[in-house]
């Protein structure tokens, strides 16, 4: 009796034994071993999607992808190690340390040596026939202008996992719409590895990604790129920049800025220097803020061009004494004068006329403090005094653009309310996107507000062209155009105080006057042979409009 | 009589998806050839788009005009309409 209840307990262990062995497999290790049939019966990869192009408003290509590829090695295949690391660092000009510490990696199986590497070096690699190294085609970004529009365009990156990301300009901006989306094939195959036709799948077809159209002209962007880099030469400069917009719909044209970086090699620059500082650098903009003060003044119809005031001699506010630029004073003056002879003293009477609160209401209508909308990441807004902090001394020194931050593209799109009658546009660099079908969006002008009346935008023009032909200097104005424009000489501050010989040179203007084709802003930072921006921005000015008046076939009067 | 031709339909059919999946099989071959051959046309579309943008960038026109002789306008004459060029003289 007992024997035969022994083989039984034997007999339900072993049962249960091997029940335990089948959930383990079946249950436990059911991942696992579905891994493993599914890597042996199917192949897989992602169907990398093609970044999308950035195009001039012509449609040429300013950067579009070129083949590169990711180099990597499989360290326990790897044989003749010394050879093969010379060859590595020779071949793709990397440290040999670095190279063989790569190699050195015991217990990778696959390690990465370098991305985005070139074809060429590619193919001088595979003619060496190195064992334990392979190639993987990867995106990278070809630019055929080189270096041209650096700052608007950004660049291509790696981000924190490996992909490609934009960064700055438009690569950034547009990330979204740039990168389109991987697809994925997933299908069965037999042992040699080749796909069965009747047998299981999936693909997801990529989309490839979308080609974003600027505004931007390339020969516009490459003559004012040109005299910009001479400018700054001939006039001991730091730096500068130059935007040129389309008044009535805010397209930008043309957008320069010194110094730039490289984008295609983007690492061995400063870091600063990837922001685009037109849209992302403040400056106190001097005289040429006088236009839109007086713009202001004209609208709200205080102050007409014959209304007269007294520079008898410097004017004094809450212990401050405001002097004329040359310390020349003329007497009797009317608003036109004001601007030819760019005279503080009579701003300060134009502000005064018209009020703290209707200038800091002008000031919002203008859009300063406030973004511009403009589709750059990288726009900073300066903030503005508050409304409570805003002394007689603050107000008298705004009108002349000094003790008020704003960023270059703030300061066109208000010059741009004085050139198509009077509204406030949102600035773009982008006119379309189209996608991978041919299908295109298209990003239309947006008018903000009307900020001066049609008839105030007529009488500042005309102020203005009295101010480019009588105004101080000599510059050589285009024969047979009419300009309308503003001078700026504006003093930096350094430390809670102005510094006394280095300058903000600036003129803003818009040509033709009375029909505009475009609005330009030319801005020189710190220039050595003279600090006026008369004698710097505005011959620079000058000589970048006779170019695109010929450009645009723009004919004189007779 | 009726129950041999079901077989021998079944039989035949039989034969005919060996015949034809034996063929398929030899597809996936063919299929990966012309997924090689895809890439390579890829590959050389992105060659030959770079070399164009490259051949018409400014840099390489500016260039190849400097080559060939051709320099930056001094100066620009406006013909006015008014006055043509040329007259009839009868």
């Amino acid at each position: 009796m007992w024997r035969s209840r022994l083989i039984f307990t034997f007999f339900l262990l072993w049962f249960f034994l091997v029940i335990g062995k089948l959930f383990y497999w079946q249950v436990l290790s059911y991942n696992k071993l579905a891994a493993a049939a599914d890597k042996q019966h199917f192949i897989s990869f992602t169907l990398p999607a093609l970044r999308g192009d950035i195009l001039a408003s012509d449609g040429s290509i300013l950067v579009t992808n070129q083949p590169a590829y990711l180099v990597w090695a499989e360290p326990p295949k790897v044989e003749g190690k010394k050879r093969l690391t010379d060859v590595l660092s020779n071949v793709l000009k990397m440290p040999q340390a670095s190279v063989s510490a790569i190699l050195d990696t015991s217990n990778a199986l696959w390690v990465p040596l370098a991305r985005r590497i070139d074809e060429d070096t590619v193919n001088t690699l595979k003619q060496q026939n190195l064992a334990g190294i392979g190639f993987e085609k990867m995106g990278k970004r070809y630019y055929p202008e080189a270096s041209m529009s650096a700052q608007i365009l950004g660049f291509v990156a790696s981000d924190n996992i490996g992909d490609d990301k934009g960064y700055f300009g438009i690569e950034g901006s547009y990330d979204k719409e740039l990168r389109g989306r991987d697809g994925f094939l997933r299908q069965e195959k037999d042992p040699y590895g080749f796909p069965i036709v009747i047998g299981e799948g999936e693909r997801i077809d990529p989309e490839n990604g979308r080609n974003v159209v600027l505004h931007i002209d390339k020969i516009v962007q490459n003559s004012i790129e040109t005299k910009l880099k001479k400018g700054i030469e001939k006039f001991g400069a730091k730096a500068g920049s130059i935007i040129v917009m389309e008044p009535a719909t805010g397209a930008i044209l043309g957008m320069a800025s010194y110094p730039s970086y490289d984008q295609s090699s983007f690492s061995e620059y400063d870091k600063e220097l990837y922001k685009n500082p037109t849209v992302a650098t403040s400056y106190e903009p001097g005289s040429t803020f006088k236009s839109i003060v007086m713009a202001s003044a004209i609208s709200e119809k205080v102050v007409t061009p014959q209304t007269e005031t007294d520079e008898e001699g410097p004017v004094k506010i809450s212990g401050y004494e405001i002097r004329t630029w040359d310390n020349k004073y003329r007497g009797r003056i009317n608003m036109t004068e004001i601007l030819q002879h760019s005279s503080n003293v009579g701003m300060v009477f134009v502000g005064e006329k018209l009020g703290k609160d209707k200038f800091l209401d002008y000031l919002e209508k203008f859009g300063f403090g406030q973004s511009t909308g403009i589709d750059l990441s990288d726009e900073q807004v300066p903030n503005l005094r508050p409304v409570n902090q805003w002394r007689e001394i603050d107000l008298a020194t705004a009108t002349f653009g000094q003790g008020i931050a704003v960023t270059p593209i703030q300061m066109i799109r208000a010059v741009a309310v004085l050139a198509n009658g009077g509204k406030l546009v949102e600035p773009h660099i982008v006119s379309k996107i189209i996608d991978s079908f041919g299908n295109e969006t298209e990003i239309k002008p947006k008018v903000i507000r009307q900020v001066i009346t049609p008839h105030g935008s007529k009488v500042i023009t005309e102020m203005l062209v009295q101010s480019v032909i009588g105004g101080e200097a000599h510059y050589k104005i285009p024969k047979g155009y009419r300009i309308a424009g503003k001078t700026g000489t504006a003093q930096i501050p350094v430390a809670g105080h102005y510094d006394e010989q280095k300058t903000i040179a600036s003129f803003v203007g818009y040509a033709p006057a009375d029909n505009p084709k475009f609005v330009m802003l030319v801005t020189i930072t710190e220039p050595t042979s003279s600090p006026w921006g008369s004698e710097t921005a505005a011959p620079l000015f000058m000589d970048i409009t006779s170019d695109l008046l010929a450009y645009y076939k723009i004919f004189p009067s007779p | 009589m009726k129950s041999y031709t079901l077989y021998i339909l079944i039989a035949i059919l039989a034969v005919f998806q060996i015949i034809i999946s034996n063929r398929l099989a030899s597809y996936g071959r063919k299929i990966s050839d012309i997924s090689v051959k895809t890439n390579e046309i890829l590959l050389e579309n992105e060659r030959i788009k770079k070399n164009i943008a490259s051949s018409s960038a400014i840099l390489t026109l500016t260039k190849r005009a400097e080559d060939l002789g051709f320099t930056k306008q001094a100066e620009i004459f406006y013909i006015d309409e008014q006055y043509p060029v040329a007259q009839n003289s009868f």
